[in-house]
């Protein structure tokens, strides 16, 4: 049995919108940098669900995109977060305050 | 499913001053590899080598209208526009480089190759035509600013910049990407030229389609982000107050004009028959920019955060000019553009050159006296500040006018006003600059003017023109006039 179109956009939501939250709530910088990762990943498949369901391949390529374009930002990333680490900080997002109104 | 090979157009022509630019990279990182480390000089020299030619490249594409590669991206007056504006703040930036990683101890290649990496991810997203293409051109130039930001990588501060703009910068682009796959799932296309299509043809059914209206909100916040206009404008401050100085002067007006050129396109070129739609929410940002801008920047003590907040301002102000949805408004805003480029770029400049006095030279206790003690970096900076108030005969006051005179001529009362009282309240903040530069100093010895010849050479041009501009507006707005024409 075919499953409709919009179950898949819903499930994009849901992922989408847990991502949102967890980047709001959480505070190590890891899973904030995860939950941004589960956004793109709801990206990606709302993307490969409306590629199927108007039929053109255009949204598979954008989801292929995606992926790359991720990968580079998780490289960059990944250092960024380690080189914070090694001075010694707290992993807590919260602790960034050097700079204060 | 298919895919029709025929019209991709492939014409590198079209790409060639981004591939010349992408090129340059590319060579620098080799050439960072086999020359000595004491003349990374040369990879300056090389970098400025190839924006030249870049630059040069870019000219012919004036007046064309070349639609590339599946109709991603186009070479018309507008990408030759923001390709000049983004390659000349990038030969200036690389022209101060030198002197100043040096003195911070940064002086590493790959400085030269991100600020080219960085600029030809802002020229792609002038000239993207297509949702693909506008997402890589942030990514590029997003991705190369996160690292340029943690340069000074032993800097706590620096790190924490970095982390805010790599942080918030990918909850931005999953807003941004969601939105894109809204309007791709609504209109069935990632051209700007399809989903334009599809908005015309269904008329009042797109203003309607609960599916595009979202895809376009998120779209904005993404554009809105990158623009650094409120109340998306969070990062700002502190990726500004903790990034070096240098980097911030290039990417505080190169990433605002780019952003800018990607919302020309979408809402003037792509989005004009559902106008009555985006107005609201676009005048409500505009709105805001002005208001927490402009007002947060009288609470601040430490010039980086102030033109931070100024940077803000301006972005509303900008965007004020897309609002009517005119050829008139858009070349305002094109001019307005290229005005900001060269005041905030010469006030960044100035706070850059002081920074070589040590840590905390851009508290304004520092400036006290400044005047005293180096009077040719506060003559320029009092022309800035004055420029960047709107007080003639600046070119700060005609890329107000522009706008304002657009809104006018639209019938757009209320930003309008906004707009001038907070025009008003900025005064405050902007004077009091030049008025701590003139008290007298704590001590009255007078420090030998240290500013470099190229330093020196590059704040006075930049000076230069925006007093120039201010007397001779008529040729850059031909220009932005020509350029903004692209799309009416």
């Amino acid at each position: 049995m075919p499953v409709p179109a919009y179950t898949f956009l819903l499930l994009s939501g849901a992922l989408f919108t847990m991502g949102a939250i967890g980047f709001l709530v959480r505070r190590n910088p890891l899973v904030v940098f995860m939950c941004i990762e589960l956004m793109l990943n709801a990206v990606n498949l709302a993307f490969a669900a409306i590629s199927r369901y108007l039929n053109s391949l255009d949204g598979v390529v954008f989801a292929f995109l995606v992926i790359t374009v991720a990968a580079a930002e998780v490289v960059v990333g990944i250092a960024i977060i380690v080189q914070v680490y090694r001075a010694g900080r707290q992993m807590d997002v919260d602790g960034l305050d050097l700079m204060k109104e | 499913m298919t895919i029709n090979l025929n019209g991709i157009g492939i014409d590198y022509g079209a790409i060639l001053p981004e591939l010349i630019v992408t090129g340059t990279a590319i060579v620098v990182l080799f050439l960072d590899l086999i020359i000595p480390a004491r003349r990374r000089g040369w990879l300056a020299a090389v970098s400025i080598a190839g924006l030249l030619a870049a630059l040069v490249a870019s000219i012919p594409l004036w007046g064309q209208s070349r639609a590339a590669f599946g109709d991603t991206v186009v070479a018309d007056s507008l990408a030759a526009f923001f390709n000049v504006l983004l390659i000349v703040i990038s030969i200036l930036t690389v022209l101060i480089s030198p002197r100043f990683l040096r003195a911070l101890d940064l002086d590493y290649g790959e400085y030269y190759i991100l600020v080219l990496g960085a600029t030809a991810g802002m020229m792609l997203l002038a000239a993207a035509t297509s949702l693909m293409t506008i997402f890589l051109g942030i990514e590029l130039l997003s991705i190369s600013l996160y690292v340029l930001s943690g340069f000074a990588r032993t800097a706590l501060r620096s790190q924490e910049s970095a982390m805010k703009y790599l942080l918030l910068g990918g909850f931005a682009t999953g807003f941004l990407l969601y939105g894109m796959a809204l309007i791709y799932g609504a209109t069935g296309s990632t051209t700007l030229r399809g989903i334009a299509a599809f908005t015309t043809a269904s008329g009042l059914g797109a203003s309607s389609n609960v599916l595009l209206l979202l895809g376009i909100g998120f779209l904005s916040v993404g554009l809105a982000f990158k623009a650094s206009a409120a109340p998306f404008h969070m990062w700002t401050p502190d990726v500004y107050e903790g990034a070096p100085t240098l980097v911030t002067t290039f990417m505080s007006v190169a990433t605002k004009s780019a952003a800018f050129a990607a919302i020309g396109r979408v809402f003037i070129a792509t989005f004009p028959s559902i106008a009555s739609r985006w107005y609201f929410p676009l005048a409500l940002i505009a709105i805001f920019s002005l208001f927490i801008g402009n007002l947060v920047a009288i609470t601040q003590d430490n010039l980086k955060r102030m033109l931070a907040y100024s940077g803000i301002a301006h972005a509303g102000y900008i965007l004020l000019g897309i609002l009517p949805g005119t050829a008139e408004g858009f070349s305002a805003t094109l001019f307005y553009i290229a005005a900001y480029a060269v005041m905030n770029f010469g006030a960044f400049a100035v706070v850059t050159a002081l920074g070589a006095g040590g840590d905390r030279t851009a508290d304004l206790s520092y400036w006290r006296g400044l005047f005293y003690r180096r009077p040719f970096l506060a003559t320029v900076m009092t022309i800035f500040m004055l420029s960047l108030a709107g007080i003639p005969p600046t070119v700060g006051f005609f890329a107000k006018l522009f706008v304002f005179r657009a809104l006018v001529d639209a019938q757009i009362w209320a930003p309008l006003i906004v707009a001038v009282i907070m025009t008003i309240v900025s005064f405050y903040y902007y004077l009091r600059v030049i008025v701590v530069m003139l008290a007298a100093p704590d001590e009255a010895a007078v420090e030998k003017e240290r500013v470099g010849i190229s330093t020196g050479t590059v704040i006075g041009a930049a000076a230069a023109a925006t007093i120039i501009l201010g007397i001779f507006p008529a040729v850059v707005l031909n220009w932005a006039t020509h350029a903004a024409s692209v799309h009416f």
